[in-house]
C-alpha cells in the first residue's frame, strides 16, 4: 500500500496514469507529454510498475504500457487528482530519483 | 516478457477467488450455527449472509481490473478495448455489490430484495452494454 501512495504522490506519475486511462501507450508516446529526460521517465515507469499500477507488454518492437488499477486504486487516483495531493514543491526529476527502485524488469523501458 | 508470469498469475487469481468463496461459506456456516443456538433470528441471519456476499463480491470485482489474463494483446486496439471493458466491468459490478450490501444492511426486507437484484442487474447491463458497444464500434472502425 505504501508503494501505491508513493507512486500516486507524484504529479508526473499521476499524469502518466491519467494518459493511460485513455488508452495503452508506448514509452515514447508517454514521454512526449512531459518535458523531462527519458531516464527520468523510465524511473517514473519503474516506480509505477513496482507499485503494480501499470503493466508493460511487448507488441512487435515496442513496449506498450497498460493500466493495471483496481477500482479502489482508480478511485484513489481520482481523489489525489481532485485535491492535487503532492503537487507542489519537488521537481519531477527529484521525485523520480527518490522513487527509483533497486530492481527493474529487464528491457521494459526499451 | 509476460509469457513467464502467466501460471503464477492464474494461481494467484484462483487462490484469491477461493479465499472469497471460503469466506462466504464460512460466514454462512457461522450464521447458521448462531441461529441454531438461538443467538440470531432468521431475518438477521438472512441479512448478514447477503451483506457478506455483497461485500465479498465487491472485493472480488474491485480486484478484477488488476487481473490481467496474462496473454499478450495482439494490437494496441485490442489492448485498449480490453482495458476499457475491464475497468467498466470492475467499476459497475463493485458499485452494484456495494449497493447490494448497503440495501441488505439497512433497507426494509421487501425493498432490499428487489433493490439489490436491480442494482446487480444494472451492473450487468452496463457491463454487457459497454462490451457490445465496444465490439460494434471496433468492427465498424475495422471495416472503414
Amino acid at each position: 500500500m505504501n508503494a501505491i501512495f508513493k507512486a500516486l504522490a507524484d504529479p508526473t506519475r499521476r499524469k502518466v496514469l491519467e494518459l493511460l486511462r485513455q488508452r495503452p501507450m508506448s514509452a515514447g508516446e508517454l514521454s512526449e507529454h512531459f518535458p523531462v529526460s527519458r531516464p527520468t521517465m523510465s524511473a517514473h515507469f519503474a516506480v509505477l510498475r513496482e507499485a503494480d499500477l501499470i503493466e508493460a507488454n511487448k507488441i512487435g518492437t515496442s513496449i506498450l504500457y497498460q493500466l493495471k488499477l483496481s477500482v479502489l486504486e482508480d478511485a484513489l487516483l481520482g481523489f489525489t487528482q481532485l485535491f492535487g495531493i503532492g503537487a507542489g514543491g519537488r521537481t519531477t526529476a527529484e521525485a523520480a530519483g527518490e522513487g527509483l527502485p533497486k530492481e527493474t524488469r529487464e528491457g521494459a523501458d526499451q | 516478457m509476460s509469457e513467464i508470469p502467466v501460471i503464477p498469475c492464474a494461481r494467484k487469481h484462483i487462490l484469491f477467488a477461493l479465499k472469497i468463496a471460503a469466506l462466504m461459506v464460512g460466514v454462512a456456516l457461522l450464521l447458521s450455527l448462531a441461529r441454531q443456538q438461538g443467538l440470531l433470528d432468521g431475518e438477521w441471519v438472512l441479512r448478514a449472509n447477503f451483506v457478506t456476499i455483497g461485500l465479498a463480491l465487491a472485493a472480488y470485482f474491485n480486484a478484477l481490473p488488476k487481473m490481467l489474463d496474462g496473454s499478450l494483446p495482439q494490437s494496441i486496439r485490442d489492448a485498449t478495448v480490453a482495458q476499457g471493458v475491464r475497468r467498466v466491468n470492475g467499476w459497475a459490478m463493485t458499485l452494484a455489490f456495494l449497493a447490494w450490501a448497503a440495501l441488505w444492511a439497512i433497507a426494509p426486507q421487501e425493498f432490499a430484495n428487489i433493490g439489490a437484484m436491480a442494482a446487480v442487474g444494472a451492473g450487468v447491463a452496463v457491463t454487457v452494454g459497454y462490451l457490445v458497444w465496444k465490439l460494434v464500434f471496433c468492427r465498424a472502425s475495422r471495416s472503414v
